[in-house]
């Protein structure tokens, strides 16, 4: 198969011309698994907006009166008191506070959910940039190259996705604690990149391999430094492969949980670990979960609906295709 | 120059080496500017040696002594095998080894139907279908622990929608019956939700696979006449094959390892039922704090990992050169 | 009587007859069945030679409470409750779910109070006896002064401060519960709230799990042998016991503990 095709984005059909009647049919099948599998996630949504007692109610509750109490419970820490201590209590100035009294509590202050997605974004994003940039670095390293072994130091860049991460994460405690890096930014920062850069790597290659080196190499002959040639000439060119890498990467980075609860505590601590633990008074708080659930898928989703174009060419890997 | 370079790389470049003299056009097409190339491979190889391999040393090391981490100060013991012949023949590791692999080849069974099965429908190109496209790819953008935990919500029997679904449309009474508590139905609820979660994954990479073919095999089969199942049999099946084993590959790696999803769902439970690798390894490096011999389940973990891996790579690339 | 209710429906809503722990990441299982087995004769080690615990452990009376629990277990427990403590326990009896539930003393003052629940309508009772005597498993958290705490003296005047007999007449009255005898000997304490005199017997009665530096490599043994037969159903209760006995051995053995 020629290299030509693995640009195209049009054209290819499992058969030369589907009937009309070939894609009403399959057009249903598919309109009805995606709705199929939406259901959990509109369940989720419509959880964020019951109140505590709807959402656990015997049986499910489809029809509801909608409040923002789980949003409310989300970003604030409340305790119980007595009503007596409530009735001396100035007014609640704001709809939120009359939420709260309402059900004989007081916001005591914010909860952490807002620091924890702020660490979401800067580990998530951080770590896809730097996996993306040393991704990028290697994967030309390789593809334009003669790099001895090269093989198998892609199957051993590989490889370093092959162990559990409960395993790994007492060795990088130990050292992490040691470079006083646990529950630090750059520590996550550091192992996120170091799991995606495989990823990265395998991924930019294909690319890679796919832009015809004749462009460099009038570019160098014209006087420019390889490192030129590889700023202007290459990279816009690995556009597309770099956008789709780093959805890929994003989505690791932003949902991982075994590092994150093992390695972080405070500081750092994004939301995967801080979502299953939001505890209402007796057991989870479940439209609060539904809430935090919702607001933490949101980047992501305008990410990728953003970038989904390159998200198809980001499975293309020139790497299954020579 | 270069601006025409863009119009006809391949005949510019020709031109170009007919009139370069030899020497020169050695140097330009040499690309095996050793030191360039180490300087773009090496930050990457730096990193994963810092992240990877130096933890991985150290949990081989430790997976030899009797090391237990919250007793740090205890006299240090170097018991050799004795930690891999305990596990190797521990009942209970193998039972957890059998339960991952059911999980493995069950997800990956009903992921690969359902992928390349959507992926074909999709591949129709009815209307609407980049708008489905990215619906059905939501499951995938969450984090795995937030999925395990709120699908313990949906699954529950009394207060979980999940129930109320199959009575509707099967009649079953709602209450006979529960997922996540019972003996015989839990192993295929984890198989459920990682299927609910992955089948995007899987079917992305089969559509690039489609999408890759070239539509000129098709015209010449419809010339030949050979029927539509004829068709996908010699010409679809044997061009996706690479693209869907690699999505094997890369499902079946992460399953093997699968923590977070089924830890937050199940905790391994009812009893052991659904306690994968990974769960058994996190029990005895953090609740038993048994660091020397989780270290070595991890190596025979990582090892098993390697080596399927390995052979199965050496397959891959086999049939990538058909 | 649980298997009175369990399975009725009660205003529209199916209803159980009791709830019993089942939880299986720290303590619940174990917790909850050792009430059970205490009463049919199971002990940690011989009483006349410490770490062993081969035919104390796993006696016929042992595998007999087991049975029992595992049996309330089956017939009783409201569905989906196969890895709960204490709060789904509060939970299903608060919502009417249940008729009985077994939890800790702690949470009585609460459910008293509550006004779907509590008043007249709830009742305590101690742990049924079993026919080797009745015991009931031990609780509650202790209190200690770390070691290397830069504020030694001060915790220990905490702690003596704590221990007088008005500051835990008090701690008493506010909802905590006391085990001074200065408090829970008088005459007025029975009658001082609904639960006492069920306080005041269980006292008498408390076993504890081991009290040991290993404490934790045993419990979590335990969870995982009880749970497996009680909710997953492997094996009998005899093999659960007997796989027990090796497991604690097997923890003592790497302590260089003589364990049989």
């Amino acid at each position: 198969m020629n290299a030509h095709f693995a640009a195209s984005s049009h054209a290819a059909h499992s058969v030369v011309a589907a009937s009309p009647r070939g894609k009403v049919i399959a057009g249903t099948l598919v309109v009805i698994y995606a709705l199929v599998t939406l259901v959990p996630l509109l369940w989720i949504g419509a959880t964020a907006f019951k109140s505590p007692p709807d959402s656990i109610s015997y049986p499910p509750k489809i029809f509801f009166q909608p409040t923002l109490e789980g949003w409310v419970n989300l970003f604030t820490v409340r305790s119980r008191q007595s009503p007596e201590f409530l009735a001396n209590l100035p007014p609640p100035e704001h709809w939120w506070e009359r939420l709260v009294r309402s059900h004989d509590m007081v916001i005591a202050g914010p909860s952490k959910v807002v620091p924890r997605f702020v660490n979401s974004v800067v580990v998530g994003f951080g770590s896809t940039f730097l996996a993306v940039m040393l991704g990028t670095l290697a994967a030309y390293g390789f593809s334009r190259f003669r790099v001895p072994l090269s093989d198998d130091l892609l199957f051993f860049i590989l490889s370093t996705r092959m162990m559990p991460p409960i395993a790994v994460a007492i060795p990088i405690y130990l050292m992490y604690r040691q470079l006083g890096l646990t529950d630090t930014y750059l520590g996550m920062i550091l192992l996120y990149t170091a799991v995606n850069v495989s990823l990265s790597v395998w991924l930019l290659k294909g690319f890679m391999d796919e832009i015809p080196r004749e462009y460099e190499e009038a570019a160098l002959v014209d006087g420019y430094t390889r490192l030129q040639a590889f700023r202007k000439v290459v990279l816009p060119q690995a556009v597309t492969g770099i956008a789709a890498t780093a959805i890929f990467c994003l989505i690791f980075s932003w949902n991982e949980y075994a590092f994150a609860l093992l390695l972080t505590s405070g500081n750092a601590q994004t939301m995967p670990p801080f979502i299953p633990f939001i505890i209402g008074e007796g057991g989870q708080d479940w439209p609060a979960v539904a809430a935090a659930t919702t607001l933490f898928l949101m980047p992501i989703v305008v990410f990728t609906v953003v970038l989904r174009k390159h998200l198809l060419r980001g499975i293309t890997f020139g790497a299954v295709r020579k | 120059m270069l601006m025409k370079a863009g119009n006809d790389p391949s005949a510019f470049a020709s031109h170009l080496t007919a009139i370069t003299p030899p020497r020169l056009s050695r140097r330009v097409r040499g690309l095996s500017d050793r030191s360039l190339a180490w300087l773009f491979i090496a930050p990457v190889m730096i990193l994963l040696l810092a992240i990877n391999i130096f933890p991985l040393i150290w949990a081989v090391r430790l997976s030899f002594t009797n090391f237990k981490s919250n007793l740090p100060n205890a006299p240090l013991r170097f018991v050799g095998l004795a930690n891999y012949a305990d596990i190797l023949s521990d009942e209970d590791v193998w039972r957890a080894m059998q339960v991952t692999a059911h999980f493995v080849v069950w997800t990956i069974v009903l992921q690969v139907l359902l992928g390349f099965g959507l992926a074909l429908l999709i591949n129709q190109k009815f209307r609407g279908h980049g708008f489905w496209t990215t619906v059905i790819l939501l499951p995938m953008m969450l984090s795995p622990a937030v999925v395990g935990n709120f699908w313990t919500f949906l699954l529950q029997p009394q207060i979980g929608l999940f129930n109320d679904i199959v009575a509707f449309f099967t009649g079953i009474d709602p209450h006979s019956f529960q997922m996540l508590g019972d003996v015989k139905l839990a192993p295929w609820s984890i198989v459920l939700v990682d299927t609910w979660m992955w089948t995007p994954y899987v079917m992305l990479i089969c559509l690039a696979g489609l999408r890759s073919i070239p539509e000129d095999i098709y015209e010449a089969a419809e010339v030949d006449r050979a029927s539509r199942w004829r068709q996908f049999w010699t010409i679809t099946l044997p061009m996706v094959l690479p693209f869907l084993m690699l999505a094997v590959l890369f499902r079946g790696i992460e399953n093997f390892k699968m923590f977070d999803m089924v830890n937050l769902l199940t905790a391994g439970g009812p009893g052991s039922i659904t306690e994968l690798a990974s769960i058994t390894l996190k029990r005895e490096a953090f609740e038993k704090w048994r660091t020397g011999y989780s270290s070595a389940f991890a190596i025979i973990l990582f090892v098993t990992v390697f080596g399927a891996a390995n052979i199965y790579v050496k397959a891959l690339n086999r049939v990538k050169q058909r | 009587m649980s298997k009175f209710f369990t399975g009725k429906e009660i205003d529209g809503k199916k209803v159980y007859g009791s709830y019993i722990f089942t939880e299986r990441g720290s303590e619940g299982i174990t917790m909850g069945v050792t009430n059970a087995m205490y009463n049919y004769g199971f002990l940690y080690e011989d009483p006349k030679q410490p770490y062993h615990m081969e035919g104390f452990v796993n006696s016929p009376g042992a595998v007999k409470g087991l049975d029992v629990y595992k049996e309330l277990y089956k017939c009783c427990q409201p569905a989906g409750l196969t890895n709960a403590y204490m709060s789904e326990g509060l939970d299903a009896f608060k919502s009417g779910q249940v008729a009985m539930q077994m939890n800790w003393f702690a949470f009585f003052p609460g459910l008293y109070k509550d006004p779907n629940v509590g008043g007249a309508k709830i009742g305590f009772f101690i742990n049924p006896a079993g026919p080797k005597g009745q015991f009931t498993q031990l609780g509650g958290q202790g209190i200690s002064v770390v070691s290397y705490s830069k504020n030694r003296e001060a915790s220990l005047q905490y702690i003596k401060w704590f221990a007088q007999p008005d500051v835990q007449q008090k701690w008493w009255e506010l909802g905590g519960y006391s085990a001074l005898k200065a408090v829970v000997q008088k005459p007025s304490f029975p009658a001082s709230a609904p639960f006492a005199p069920a306080f005041l017997k269980s006292m008498d009665m408390m076993v504890d799990f081991w009290a040991e530096p290993l404490y934790v490599d045993l419990l979590l043994d335990m969870q995982k042998r009880v749970h497996d037969y009680v909710v997953a159903d492997q094996g009998t209760s005899q093999a659960a016991l007997d796989m027990l006995v090796k497991d604690w051995i097997k923890v003592f053995k790497e302590e260089d503990k003589k364990a049989e």
